[in-house]
């Protein structure tokens, strides 16, 4: 097992979250930031809508 | 697959799917642990399994800066929603579990939970309130000698993970002819209890049994000390 600090993955707090775009789920393709439109938002990363 | 999830669940944000893990993998938030967290459970690694990544939140102000970070270690583990709202964005929860009550001498006791179905692995939180007649108390710690302090105790039961209950803020209080400070709760005092509900999927509903002991008291005269059980029933959520 690796040893992680998990306050150190991803990004760091106080950084630009990097946008990204993505298909959603009608496969249209949506940037972050685009949709974030000056807005707070909470980004959410979960495992599978299956399992 | 993710629109009939969406439409299942009533989700109205948007559901995004990382293909082949690109995104989270850039952010470095593909999670490199997986078979030990795997292992902890029990659970063998299947191949469909890797490329998950780590269970994180991001909390974005509007100039999209990261405002807050918020990583649990094992990918089963969440937050709950309700709670998730309230601590990041301050946003008030819209509407709460079914309140159960009591009445006991002096103090109306009430608990809920933040919803009224629990999603296994999730953290949840119960709420416990007491609303004191205007005048009256009831004891924190320390509690004098011969007092009933309020304590709260939840029935153990297998699955039920309990965190470390947060209570509000207690008055310091003195008693005439003894040294010591006391702290007394007076008003409204809302309590909040962290939960987890770590069962295998199918476990069905679950009661959550949860006993509140206080002693209510005034300048002059003090109630025996009372006891009330609630019941706090959470369904389980079925699998998507």
């Amino acid at each position: 097992m690796t040893t992680v600090d998990y306050a150190e993955i991803g990004p760091a707090v106080g950084g630009i979250f990097p946008d990204f775009e993505l298909p959603d789920a009608n496969g249209s393709q949506l940037s972050l930031n685009g949709w974030r439109a000056g807005r707070r938002a909470l980004v959410v990363f979960y495992r599978s809508a299956r399992w | 697959m993710l629109r009939e999830f969406a439409q299942t669940k009533g989700i109205a944000f948007p559901l995004l799917s990382d293909q082949g893990s690109r995104v989270i993998t850039e952010l470095g938030l593909l999670d490199r642990d997986l078979a030990a967290h795997h292992a902890a459970f029990n659970v063998p690694t299947g191949d469909p399994q890797w490329g998950v990544a780590y269970p994180a939140v991001f909390v974005l102000d509007e100039g999209g800066r990261i405002a807050q970070k918020r990583i649990q270690e094992h990918y089963r583990a969440r937050e709950g929603a309700v709670q998730l709202l309230e601590d990041a964005l301050g946003v008030g929860a819209a509407s709460h579990g079914q309140t159960q009550t009591a009445s006991t001498p002096r103090v109306r006791v009430s608990a809920f939970a933040d919803s009224d179905s629990y999603v296994r692995w999730q953290n949840t939180r119960l709420h416990v309130v007491l609303d004191i007649d205007s005048g009256w108390h009831v004891y924190g710690r320390p509690v004098p000698t011969g007092y009933t302090p309020m304590t709260l105790v939840i029935e153990p039961q297998s699955g039920l993970q309990v965190g470390e209950p947060l209570y509000p803020p207690a008055r310091p209080f003195k008693i005439e002819r003894l040294e010591d400070q006391f702290f007394v709760y007076e008003g409204q005092v809302h309590v909040t209890i962290p939960i987890a509900i770590n069962v295998l999927a199918g476990h069905g509903d679950v009661m959550v049994r949860i006993t509140i002991r206080h002693q209510a008291c005034n300048e002059v005269e003090c109630m025996p000390p009372s006891e009330a059980e609630l019941e706090i029933p959470l369904q389980e959520t079925p699998a998507a």
